[in-house]
């Protein structure tokens, strides 16, 4: 029964570190960690530095959990408004972030370009990566 | 016949482009995005009864290197329109230069934006296109007081140790790049603007700066601007002073305009909107308070259907227009 037990709790944890995501870099970028604003300005493509250090950001596909959980704490905005907020950027001749199909190719991207930004679920997070925002 | 050729050409885009959605322009390569937009409208008044194609546009734009950056836009307007009053039409089938500019990021607080582009005042400005906009027609703020376009240079980013305040300085020094299509020609214009986005719900700022006309007058101008959204009700605002001195007659002047505008979302596709504007130019000695009452339906976003009413304190003015556009 304990066995089942600690198993069953084990599980939980995982499940609940899944739903946590992060926002990170590669450990070699230099990268300052952003105020959330800055973080919101750079992934509405509205701010390509962070200090010196120029960025691009990564996001997940549209129906990803996770990037539906960024929207709502770091960039605040709905669906919808961020929907118009593109379509208006269009005209000024500004696209949105580029998307990558899953995490693990989030994760794969950040480490090889330079000045990457995007977010993981903190179960993906490792040593080569630096967390610079937690939602 | 020009124009269902454009139409052509996009739509063989559109179904080349495996997933598109209508808004968002067709990415043809890592280089190029293309995009463009139409919009028609009916207006009738005491004295015209006018049907236009008015805006025809095509835009591409994309990144060249990871800091350079670059947007062509070309647009016929009025590409043809026919007044049933008057029983007359016209066309102007030429598409002229709109925007054609290079945008190099330096870094956060310098950018560098070259060539011709749309000037960096208020809000009205920056989305002048029928389907951007919550109703048919514009205030008259947006086509009197300053040019539209500027050929020139913008040096624009984030002011240092205000992280939410952004600001423009922007100068040119010669003729337009396509001197038909702007509002007031004009070989000399500077200014400086700046925005504080408090939040991205309450947004204000304003700018101030000076240009000479062709027929040498030197306007100086200073304008402020403000917008709130709350879920389904937004309010904006602009105002705008000139102060006219006239180098061949010495005679200096004022012009003044401003206008209020609400917009309440009654669902995700319909929404009511509400404008007051003023304007008074000491030169022409024209004062005129206009009210707008409007609705608009959007069964997607960058589809709008809109009608409104335009009532002037001169009754002649009066007007009700009824738009169609989209933006692909």
């Amino acid at each position: 029964m304990k066995y089942f037990f600690t198993i069953f709790i084990i599980l939980l944890i995982q499940l609940s570190a899944a739903k946590y995501g992060v926002v990170v870099t590669s450990q070699k970028s230099e990268v300052e960690i952003p105020t959330l604003r800055q973080l919101r300005d750079v992934f509405l493509m509205k701010r390509h530095y962070v200090g010196d250090t120029k960025v691009l950001p990564i996001n997940m596909l549209l129906a990803s959990t996770l990037r539906q959980r960024f929207e709502k704490n770091v960039l605040k905005i709905s669906r919808e408004r961020l929907n118009k907020y593109w379509i208006k950027q269009h005209f000024q001749g500004i696209s949105p972030p580029i998307t990558q199909a899953s995490a693990r190719s989030v994760k794969l991207f950040i480490k090889n370009v330079e000045g990457a930004i995007g977010y993981l679920p903190l179960s993906l997070v490792d040593d080569d990566m630096r967390v610079l925002y937690e939602f | 016949m020009r124009f269902f050729l454009i139409l052509f050409f996009i739509f063989t885009l559109l179904a080349n482009a495996g997933h598109y959605e209508l808004g968002h322009g067709v990415k043809l390569h890592e280089k190029l995005r293309v995009g463009g937009y139409f919009s028609t409208d009916y207006e009738v008044s005491e004295t015209k009864r006018l049907a236009r194609l008015d805006d025809v546009a095509v835009l591409a734009y994309g990144n060249l290197t990871p800091e350079l950056s670059y947007l062509t836009e070309l647009e016929a307007a009025p590409y043809f329109q026919r007044d049933f009053r008057a029983n007359t039409q016209a066309y102007d089938r030429h598409f002229h230069k709109e925007r054609v500019y290079l945008d190099y990021q330096y870094s956060e607080m310098a950018n560098f934006r070259l060539g011709k582009q749309i000037t960096p005042i208020g809000y009205w400005n920056l989305e002048p296109i029928n389907v951007l906009r919550e109703t048919s027609s514009n205030p008259l703020l947006s086509s009197k007081m300053f040019p539209k376009f500027l050929t020139g240079l913008d040096i624009y980013g984030y002011l240092p140790w205000f992280n939410s305040v952004t600001y423009h300085i922007f100068m040119q020094n010669n003729r337009d790049i396509d001197k038909e299509y702007i509002n007031i020609k004009n070989e000399h214009f500077f200014g400086i603007s700046l925005e504080n986005e408090d939040s991205m719900d309450f947004q204000y700022g304003g700018s101030f700066g000076e240009f000479i006309t062709e027929d040498r007058k030197r306007t100086h101008f200073a304008q402020l601007n403000a917008k709130y959204e709350l879920s389904n009700l937004s309010f904006q605002s602009e105002v705008a002073l000139n102060h006219i001195d006239n180098h061949v007659t010495t005679i200096k002047s004022y012009k003044f305009a401003a206008y209020l505008q609400s917009h309440y979302r009654i669902s995700a596709k319909h929404a009511l909107v509400g404008r007051y504007e003023y304007f008074n130019d000491d030169t022409t000695n024209i004062s005129n308070h206009i009210g707008i009452f409007g609705y608009s339906y959007r069964p997607i976003y960058p589809v709008s259907l809109k009608a409104e009413y335009q009532w002037n304190s001169d009754e002649k003015l009066n007007k009700f227009i009824t738009s169609f556009s989209v933006l692909f």
